[in-house]
């Protein structure tokens, strides 16, 4: 090699390992009060940060939520019923204010004083009465609040003292807050913090349909609600249900929303709500998802939530829906109504719907009473809706079986079985191929309790 | 060591004529002691499965059971049985709702709940006179089967209206032995004004079953206080030299009394197909304060 040639080739490789420089990853953690906050991603972008100011960040944060620091908002929220916010507390609660409506305050900021309650039985050795943890929890749901976005103002308008608790959205929010942070100083795509079990995604959706790629944020938060105590030092697992105060341990959780505090949100609202309520709660319309496994290690996620996360199964999935037939009768009561999946072998894949959750009546659907209902009542607990009188059933299949894994078999049956209190009683199997995509919707029709039924992909 | 058990008990009925009143039904007994599942109990797999349960209560191994044990022992069974109660009362009040429910919009509306009252009122009401009293007979059973289940009386039981007694129990406000329908509906609406948390006039499932759950866990800590005095009375009467320690013969005598009423064919197994037992007049108690009404499964 001619010398000019040997120093074009040492350009090129310096010029090359700068280009690999320019792009390595790397990751900071930042330890906070036995805590560590990690944050993956480009290293120059990284090299731009300044972990101070995110401790500083961190421990104004903690201090506010639990009332250390000296005026904080909150204790004078707590103490004189009123006080202005600053916009990211305003910010928080306002949204903890939302989902408490919504679920009728199944998640809820407003429970300290049941807190305290279960913190002096858990370190004090106080008493713990189940009516009054009810109590408790009621008397803070019944409070009226105002809260005055203008002003940045919350206001407890009625009811007795109102002691505010956000601790368990508290890694939520100093989450959000330092995104915030990093934001300002134009984090790149491919930066990921990660907090105890909440991670912040800044990702890269691919280009689909001719759409220029574009950048998601995927904000997911996980919750042992199997394994976790309540709280440090308890002897009871899961997490506080905070309509009424109790305990429950039945599921792990994972959420994704809008936020980290709304993935808090929701992560903890996935472990006290029954699988049934969750799909209501979870809609496409709130952009919230959540996955839940319950304690026989079934997994039930809301709907668009494997999408959400880049792991959609869309050559698996269909919609489906089902007429059901209306009974000009006196006393009409809408049918029991039971729809499921199983592969050629008859193994359940999935469990798709219950409407009415009488075991007496559904006993009555005796085909899937036969195979699941009476083995299964923990499923009928939690996923098993109302009657709907003949309102028609729609749902969508994402491809996942009850093992939470995209389905393999392609040759599936799906079975349908309706029966109608002092009424009559139909079943219908649909083998289904989907072994290659659906050309046609497929129609059928039923006969008795049953009405038209229609498949599509 | 049959004929000998056989004796000892036979003994204790005619010296213990006091002991507590016998379970409600064999299924407690076949339950609680049928090791191999076969839905029948054989004298010698309860007496077996009584030994066993004796050893294990006897937690310091010194061959006779001590007042802290027995209570200790029962505890545990009490607990969980109660927490099973009120899991499936629970349950049942979910269930109730959606039944209450008749227009499936989700909620309860004053008028579905009333339609309920009304509908249990007029079912006692055997005369139609618009007035259920305390004399009135209870309905007829309107149950579709009368074969015997093997299943567990509730420990943890609300009141009823499915009896007239239950009815006058939760109606009767003024205490006159008479509930007509305006002192019916007043402790109705007082339900649904209590129910309704938010004031809207309708009901949604979380209002209804927390209200539920308020009484019925004041009926749980009544209960379980009641049991629990009750077992120290029971270790009492069954610690018949009173020393302060329960032998074997001594627990053996508790349970071989349920065994012998309910093995009505007499051939030394319980099952089902054992016809039920005649029941006897009730022992007058106020001779007796050491004598409990209150039915018991097997110790």
């Amino acid at each position: 090699m001619t010398g000019g040639k040997y120093t074009c080739l040492v350009i090129l490789l310096c010029l090359s390992f700068v280009v690999q420089a320019g792009s390595a990853e790397d990751s900071v953690s930042v330890p906070f009060n036995g805590q560590t906050l990690y944050i993956d991603g480009d290293a120059t972008f990284l090299r731009t940060v300044n972990v101070p100011q995110i401790e500083a960040l961190w421990r104004d944060t903690q201090a506010e939520l639990t009332g250390d620091k000296a005026e904080s908002a909150v204790a004078l929220l707590n103490e004189k019923g009123v006080a202005i916010l600053s916009p990211w507390l305003f910010q928080a609660l306002s949204l903890c204010e939302k989902w408490f409506a919504r679920t009728e305050g199944k998640v809820s900021c407003r429970n300290g004083a049941l807190l305290s309650y279960w913190q002096q039985h858990i370190y004090d050795d106080g008493p713990m009465e189940r009516r009054e943890a009810r109590r408790l929890a009621r008397q803070s749901r019944v409070a009226k609040v105002q809260l005055d976005k203008t002003t940045l103002t919350a206001n407890v308008l009625s009811g007795e003292q109102l002691i505010w608790n956000l601790t368990f959205l508290n890694d939520g929010i100093v989450l959000d807050r330092i995104y915030q942070y990093l934001s300002s100083l134009g984090a790149p795509t491919g930066l990921r913090l990660r907090l105890n079990g909440l991670t912040v995604n800044l990702q890269e959706r691919g280009a689909e349909n001719g759409k220029a790629e574009e950048r998601q944020i995927i904000f997911a938060a996980s919750l042992n609600g199997r394994a976790r105590k309540i709280m440090p030092g308890a002897a009871q697992f899961g997490v506080l249900d905070h309509s009424d105060g109790w305990p429950v341990s039945e599921r792990d959780v994972r959420g994704v929303a809008n936020s980290a505090t709304e993935a808090a949100m929701v992560a903890y609202l996935g472990a006290v709500a029954s699988t049934r309520e969750l799909a209501q709660f979870a809609d496409e319309k709130s952009q919230v998802y959540i996955q839940t496994i319950d304690r026989q290690e079934r997994v039930f996620a809301t709907p668009g939530y494997y999408s959400k996360v880049g792991m959609a199964n869309e050559t698996r999935s269909f919609d489906m829906t089902m007429t059901l037939p209306e009974f000009n009768i006196p006393n009409y009561h809408g049918p029991y109504v039971a729809v499921w999946l199983t592969n050629n072998r008859l193994e359940i894949v999935k469990h798709l719907a219950i409407r009415g959750n009488s075991e007496r009546w559904l006993s009555e659907l005796r085909t899937w009473w036969r195979k699941v209902g009476r083995m299964n009542s923990d499923l009928i607990d939690g996923f098993a809706g109302a009657t709907r009188k003949n309102h028609s059933l729609t749902l969508h299949w994402d491809g996942y079986n009850e093992a939470g894994k995209p389905e393999p078999d392609t040759l599936l049956v799906l079975h349908i079985e309706v029966a109608r209190e002092e009424g009559g009683r139909d079943y219908i199997k649909v083998p289904l191929d989907l072994s290659a995509p659906w050309q046609d919707k497929i129609v059928i029709t039923g006969t008795g309790e049953i009405g038209t039924i229609a498949l599509w992909q | 060591m049959f004929k000998k058990i056989l004796t000892v008990s036979i003994v204790a009925m005619a010296f213990n004529g006091y002991l507590e009143a016998a379970p409600h039904s064999a299924s407690g007994i076949i339950l609680t002691y049928d090791l191999n599942s076969d839905e029948t109990l054989s004298m010698e797999e309860f007496v077996a499965a009584r030994r066993a349960r004796f050893i294990a209560t006897d937690t310091n191994k010194n061959g006779t059971i001590e007042e802290g044990e027995y209570v200790y022992e029962w505890e545990g069974t009490l607990s969980a049985r109660m927490a099973a109660d009120r899991k499936a009362s629970v349950k049942q009040t979910h269930i109730r709702f959606n039944a209450i429910d008749k227009n499936d919009d989700g909620f309860i509306a004053k008028s579905e709940l009333d339609a309920v009252g009304e509908k249990g009122f007029t079912r006692l009401d055997k005369d139609k006179d618009g007035v259920i009293r305390a004399t009135d007979p209870d309905p007829e059973n309107t149950s579709t089967s009368d074969k015997p289940r093997l299943e567990q009386r509730a420990m943890l039981r609300m009141p009823t209206t499915h009896n007239v007694a239950g009815f006058m129990g939760l109606y009767d406000t003024n205490g006159d032995d008479v509930v007509d329908s305006a002192e019916f509906q007043a402790v109705r609406d007082a339900h649904f004004q209590r129910t309704d948390e938010n004031g809207d006039g309708k009901l949604t499932e979380q209002e209804y079953v927390l209200e539920f759950e308020d009484r019925l866990d004041k009926q749980y800590e009544k209960t379980y206080d009641r049991q629990i005095k009750q077992t120290y009375v029971r270790f009492g009467v069954l610690d018949t030299d009173e020393n302060g320690r329960m032998t074997f013969n001594e627990y053996m005598r508790s349970g071989m009394r349920a065994f012998m009423r309910y093995d009505t064919s007499g051939d030394g197994i319980l099952s089902l197909a054992d016809p039920a037992p005649v029941r006897k007049a009730p022992v007058d108690t106020a001779s007796d304060p050491r004598q409990t009404n209150t039915a018991q499964v097997t110790r």
